[in-house]
């Protein structure tokens, strides 16, 4: 073997053993976090008055799609947010061993209704996502829930 | 070949090796992706639906087809929900960090049909318009 074989081999062999890292996130409905509810009233509104204003929850992830239906119960908004953290490149490896990942909603709004279809209660849910395994639980802000629209907070 | 034999030749084994690492790892790619889900123009499909005129059997073809799901309102009233979305990935990718980021929305259109199965109300999501390529994956 030449000495440029072999360099090229022994490149390839680099490449193919360099733990590459990768940093990726993924955040599905932000639209959300700006979402207009000051049209829902508690006591005055019904779900068509939802729905004019927020439109109905859209799904998380495409797979969702189609199995999700309003309830004339409860309607659940959410933004959802993925960080994942990997060691071992994925251009080389069909596995990567070294896998963190924190999915959690970041915000959620749910919308209660009555028996008579009129809106009874509207609250809303912020909570932080994080980077593992650099950061953890303790480094994000703790989860709030407040009432909206004359809901009063739990 | 003959170039990379003459830059193997003049910068020597050693040096050659190190400057085809430097080179393959610092080498930046760019990466972007794109998924759209059910019909993504839905709002410009059905931007001639009249509420009051305009029948479901019109909006279905418009569309191209039924709605996700049909929900009984009362009084011989349908609601007929489309969902459709958008997707886009953006990302810097070397050899040794991968950064991306994935801004997905997903959007809803809902139709109340009354018994004569015309369109009385309607509301298109638009949420998932105008979705920012973005590639760095920190912060808010």
């Amino acid at each position: 073997m030449t000495d440029s074989r072999r360099l090229l081999v022994l490149v390839c062999a680099l490449l193919i053993a360099i733990p590459g890292c990768a940093f990726r996130r993924a955040v599905s409905n932000e639209w959300l976090l700006e979402a207009d509810t000051s049209a829902i009233t508690v006591g005055e509104s019904d779900w068509l008055d939802v729905m004019r204003a927020l439109s109905l929850p859209p799904p998380d992830v495409p797979e969702e799609i189609g199995i999700r239906t309003a309830g004339r119960d409860l309607i659940h908004y959410g933004t959802w947010d993925s960080r994942c953290f990997t060691v071992g490149s994925e251009l080389f490896l069909v596995v990567t061993p070294f896998r963190w990942c924190s999915r959690r909603h970041i915000y959620e709004l749910a919308v209660e209704f009555d028996e008579q279809g009129v809106v009874n209660a509207v609250h809303e849910t912020t909570r932080g996502n994080y980077w593992p395994p650099f950061q953890s639980e303790a480094d994000v802000e703790p989860t709030v829930t407040r009432g909206l629209g004359g809901t009063p907070d739990p | 070949m003959g170039g990379i034999r003459r830059l193997h030749d003049s910068l020597g084994l050693r040096a050659f090796a190190g400057f085809a690492l430097l080179t393959l790892c610092g080498l930046p790619g760019c990466l972007f992706a794109r998924g759209q889900v059910n019909a993504a123009d839905l709002p410009d499909r059905v931007s001639g639906v009249v509420p009051g005129k305009t029948t479901i059997a019109q909006v279905e073809r418009m569309i191209g087809g039924p709605a996700t799901s049909i929900t009984p309102l009362g009084a011989g009233n349908l609601l007929h929900v489309y969902t459709f979305g958008d997707t886009k990935t953006a990302g810097l990718s070397l050899i040794v960090l991968n950064i991306s980021r994935t801004n997905s929305g997903f959007d809803t259109a809902f139709f109340v049909v009354d018994s004569n199965d015309v369109v009385v109300e309607m509301k298109v999501g638009q949420n998932s318009k105008d979705l920012e390529w973005e590639w760095w994956a920190f912060g808010d």
